[in-house]
């Protein structure tokens, strides 16, 4: 038997088609609707927004512009600390040729001091040869 | 009494009438798959639509079903965004309509449970003693619709807030919300006949308590 025409169920529709059920069905039915306001709608709405999912592209976007810009700040702060920490190496070469111009300077004080201006060192090591004794004259040693 | 009562049947007949003609604001059947095949795409504009659609129904469903305005406002909310959260879920199977339904059903229940009480009775007006007629202003009555009794909708409120909540809920997806006995069944997943029992009852109960102005017409028919 099938089940939507059994005796019980055709017992049951023709109750629900009687006129008083019919009569209430329309009272029911003529209930005065609900309204709801514009500020309902508008605290909806922000709701809304604070669970809207984001879009593929945005999600995208996200996805490729966050780790390249995370990565070009990271390569600054690698620039930065490299040219900070580049003085080092230059001041080591700076000290060598200090040291080789002092040398310099010294030695062609010294050499004004033996042999007077316009002589070199590399000259006074030339006209003194053999031993500073050796060279040096009763006459050289006379005049000093 | 009878007089009254011809009279008040009357005036129930033309105001349904009148009052469906002008709130049927729901979408036909193809706007309707082409704002859910646009929400399927998360088109925030076409969930407005819908929302706008259906919020006064799903609210007067809810508000007949809680009985605090201001939770029934926020459960309305509630059901609209799970609806918009999870519309991936929804398959398509039954009407945007039942599914929203559904989902406001699920919440009353669920907040009864939270109460640990069905709700009962209304009271939300003055309970008219003897046969002293009682008017009582209604603010939600807009000037272009046809006057009704007042005293009579309010026993009529009054009478389904005193059902309890499986009645209370078939009377309401049928008769006020026009949902078939198979939608109905599918929302609160019920057999069909129990479905059709419950709105049986839920029609003898408002009968029983609406008396006074059925008298006369139980004489006639």
């Amino acid at each position: 038997m099938n089940r939507n025409h059994s005796p019980k169920v055709d017992e049951i529709d023709r109750k629900l088609s009687d006129p008083i059920q019919t009569f209430i069905s329309e009272a029911v039915k003529g209930l005065p609707d609900e309204q709801l306001s514009m500020a309902w709608r508008s605290e909806l709405n922000d709701k809304l927004r604070l669970v809207r999912p984001v879009s593929k592209a945005s999600a995208l976007l996200s996805f490729v512009w966050k780790p390249t810009a995370g990565l070009a700040m990271a390569g600054c702060l690698a620039l930065a600390f490299v040219m900070l920490n580049s003085s080092g190496p230059v001041a080591k070469q700076g000290s060598n040729l200090e040291a080789s111009l002092v040398s310099a300077h010294r030695d062609a004080m010294t050499a004004r001091d033996v042999a007077g201006e316009g002589i070199g060192i590399a000259e006074l090591r030339e006209t003194t040869q053999g031993s500073f004794e050796e060279t040096w004259t009763e006459v050289d040693l006379g005049s000093l | 009494m009878g007089d009254k009562s011809v009279i008040a049947r009357r005036k129930m007949q033309v105001c349904a009438g009148a009052i469906r003609l002008n709130s049927n604001k729901s979408l036909d059947d193809a706007s309707e798959r082409a704002i859910v095949e646009r929400c399927r795409q998360n088109d925030f504009e076409a969930f407005g639509r819908l929302i706008d659609a259906y919020q006064n129904r799903v609210f007067g469903f809810i508000k007949r079903m809680v009985p605090i305005p201001e939770e029934a406002a926020d459960l309305t909310q509630e059901v609209f965004i799970r609806a918009y959260t999870n519309f991936a879920r929804f398959d398509g199977r039954c009407s945007i309509r039942t599914w929203l339904f559904r989902i406001a059903y699920n919440l009353c229940v669920d907040r009864s449970r939270r109460m640990q009480h069905a709700p009962q009775t209304t009271d939300l007006y003055p309970i008219a003693g003897g046969d002293e007629p009682v008017e009582v202003a209604d603010h939600r009555w807009e000037p272009e619709r046809v006057a009704l009794d007042v005293e009579l909708m309010q026993a009529l409120e009054d009478a389904i807030g005193s059902m309890s909540e499986k009645l209370r809920s078939v009377l309401l997806l049928h008769d006020r919300e026009d949902l078939s006995y198979e939608e109905i069944a599918d929302v609160l997943r019920l057999p069909l006949g129990t479905v059709k029992s419950r709105l049986f009852l839920a029609r003898a109960h408002l009968q029983k308590n609406l008396s006074v102005y059925l008298k006369g017409d139980a004489a006639t028919i």
